[in-house]
């Protein structure tokens, strides 16, 4: 069992001008053997959420139950929950084989025997047996990083904590690893925290993902309902790469439904876009990601002309960074169409496409559709 | 051009890119020789001092610079080492010097530790404080710490010279290990909490074995506070059972002469265990000086 519940969580830490709130009063259900990324930008106190879990930080305020006890008090020792961390932490005067029994003699009344043998199960899933008798000195960074793997796996926690593990690995290894980490995690199916402030591996590797933002959740869900289905402006912006465009609009309204004023285009909404903004006065962004910006005929309603002021051909898509009202704008297109910097391409914002954020509060009014099945086996093809 | 650019540069500058310039005999002789001349200078009074002690006291004021062979003798070391009172002040001295590093080094690491890794209210007051009374001449507390001393009733006893060492090699070296565990990262801490480890845990566990450098530039610098002590000696102690070593070399001098022979031949049994010392803990004092650095607040 692996239910962790957080409740009303509040986290301040005394600053020299005054507090700083890193935590607000978050609310968090983590469901038995689930894998959840806690995910947001530098100083969204994703890792303090996680150091609360562990009982590295003391709460200001709320509780954090563990299948239903409370153990917000709890030493970290005492909560069986095992910790990887950004900087793996290997003790650097104990060998790997040391680095991963030490959890379990300081833990348990395991013997030698038996102590030696888990050790050497969790080495050998990790591939890292010729490494037990080395010191992290002697190990690179990979290898440190299966070993920090390694001393958590052997101790058969009810919850893994994970703080960015992957950040200090090269691209290809950080690939392979996030693979690895997934088949472990399901394997085990140990409840997992995970916390990065990479979207990648937030949106490869959970089963949902929590964004924060300034100490407060801003939306949990699966992957795809937080790229799909974003709660906010903020979790748009976030999740998706490149990341959408938004273009502040004024709404005005016309017999034939709502309108959206640009100062390079106005964007007429269909019946479902107008229903969206019914309840709003003024201001709406609306925005799109790029893989959905599409390349007009010239005779599409909402189209308009856009110059393009850069083009990075990747092979399978080209992102074509056009300027729109004195801002960029960016679109990725199949990569078979040949375009050159400096023209000018008429482009169109599918209405099933775009989605609509109040331009005050930031709060989804209108997202795009969900793919459908058939789309997503289109996909995984 | 080459001129002009040489004669731009000081004198350090210069002497830089001759040092920086390719090993020729020349060079490495004239490196060699700025070498021996610098130790010679260091040392010679050293090798004297153990020279006068291997000769009898009529070569020693004799007008012989260098002694014959023949006329070297272990005379003296028979004598002193044979002296029953030489022999106590000996032990009181290892007594008082272990004893020294040990309480030093057991308080400076706790105090060490709580500094480094803890926020409390007077942290930073206390961390000056420790440094302002290296600043202040140790003649100026003789009084007022001898009076408490003498309330404590540690006058004259073993362990009041512990006490009084400790006070001297303690600011220093809480400073000095609260550097060393200051680059130690955090994170290890943390890891061993998750790995079921209290605080004294983390300390003995993680922390001290990381810190032996550490630890031997803090032991080697109170075992020495200690050894060489005179000054607290000479108010502390009142009687021959409490006197140490550097009191000891009194021993040999009388209101009339001194016996120059005996007085050295106890000085050089006194720097030997400095000496043994220094070479067994040699590779950490380095490692310990050089990467223990002293942190601010």
């Amino acid at each position: 069992m692996g239910e962790i519940d957080i409740d009303t969580l509040r986290k301040v830490f005394p600053g020299a001008e005054g507090e700083i709130v890193a935590i607000d009063d978050l609310d968090i259900t983590i469901e038995d053997g689930e894998f959840l990324v806690l995910v947001g930008p530098s100083g969204c106190g994703k890792s303090t959420t996680l150091r609360c879990i562990a009982g590295l930080e003391t709460p200001s305020s709320g509780t954090i139950s563990l299948d239903g006890v409370d153990i917000t008090d709890r030493q970290p020792k005492n909560r069986n929950m095992a910790m990887v961390f950004q900087s793996y932490a290997l003790y650097p005067h104990m060998t790997a084989r040391e680095n991963m029994s030490f959890g379990l003699k300081m833990t348990t009344d395991l013997s030698k025997g038996e102590i030696d043998t888990r050790v050497s199960e969790a080495a050998e899933m990790m591939g890292i047996e010729r490494l037990l008798d080395q010191k992290p000195g002697e190990m690179s960074g990979g290898q440190q990083q299966r070993v920090a793997l390694g001393r958590a796996i052997v101790r058969d926690p009810e919850v893994f904590l994970m703080d960015e593990p992957l950040s200090n690995l090269d691209a290809k290894l950080r690939t392979t690893m996030r693979t690895e980490l997934q088949s472990l995690q399901s394997e085990f199916g140990v409840t997992t925290v995970y916390v990065t402030h990479d979207q990648t591996e937030a949106m490869t590797m959970g089963d949902r993902i929590a964004v924060l933002n300034d100490g407060e959740l801003q939306q949990i869900g699966t992957p795809l309902e937080c790229y799909h289905e974003p709660a906010n402006q903020f979790v748009a912006g976030f999740i998706g790469s490149p990341s959408m465009n938004f273009f502040e609009t004024s709404l005005s309204r016309t017999g034939a439904g709502a309108r959206l004023d640009h100062e390079v285009f106005d964007y007429l909404l269909d019946q479902e876009g107008t229903d969206a903004v019914a309840d709003v006065s003024d201001s709406v962004t609306l925005g799109i990601r790029p893989e959905d910006i599409e390349l007009a005929d010239g005779d599409e309603p909402n189209a308009f002309s856009a110059d393009v002021t850069v083009t990075e051909p990747l092979g399978d898509v080209t992102f074509v960074y056009f300027e729109i009202g004195g801002q960029q704008v960016t679109a990725s297109i199949d990569g078979d169409i040949l375009l050159s910097e400096g023209s000018t391409l008429d482009i169109v914002f599918p209405q099933n496409r775009i989605h609509l954020f109040d331009g005050r509060t930031g709060g989804a009014l209108k997202n795009r559709e969900m793919p459908t099945d058939d789309e997503l086996v289109d996909v995984s093809l | 051009m080459a001129t002009e650019t040489t004669r731009e540069k000081n004198l350090v500058q210069r002497f830089d890119d001759w040092l920086g310039q390719e090993t020729t005999p020349k060079r490495a002789l004239a490196t060699y020789a700025v070498l021996a001349l610098y130790f010679g200078f260091l040392l010679v009074p050293v090798a004297w001092l153990v020279l006068s002690t291997l000769v009898s006291s009529d070569t020693l004021y004799s007008s012989t610079l260098v002694p014959s062979l023949t006329e070297l003798s272990l005379a003296n070391y028979a004598f002193v080492l044979g002296l029953g009172e030489f022999q106590g002040y000996f032990v009181n001295s290892l007594i008082v010097a272990v004893g020294t590093t040990a309480l030093t080094l057991v308080s400076g690491t706790l105090a060490g530790y709580a500094l480094s890794r803890f926020e409390f209210p007077g942290r930073k007051p206390m961390l000056l404080s420790f440094l302002s009374t290296q600043m202040l001449p140790r003649v100026l507390i003789l009084i007022p710490f001898f009076l408490v001393m003498l309330d404590l009733e540690l006058v004259d006893s073993l362990l009041g010279l512990v006490a009084a060492h400790t006070v001297l090699a303690l600011p220093f070296t809480t400073w000095l290990l609260k550097g060393y565990f200051d680059d130690i990262p955090r994170s290890l801490d943390e890891a061993a909490k998750m790995d079921g480890c209290s605080q004294v845990d983390i300390l003995v566990r993680i922390i001290a074995p990381l810190s032996l450098p550490g630890f031997a530039v803090a032991g080697f610098y109170s075992f020495i506070i200690s050894w060489n002590d005179f000054l607290m000696v000479s108010i502390l102690s009142q009687t021959a059972g409490t006197r140490t070593l550097p009191f000891g070399l009194q021993l040999f001098q009388s209101a009339n002469q001194v016996n120059w022979g005996l007085t050295l031949t106890a000085a050089v049994i006194t720097m030997i265990p400095v000496i043994v010392l220094f070479a067994l803990v040699q590779k950490w004092l380095v490692e310990g000086l050089a990467s223990g650095g002293m942190k601010g607040a």
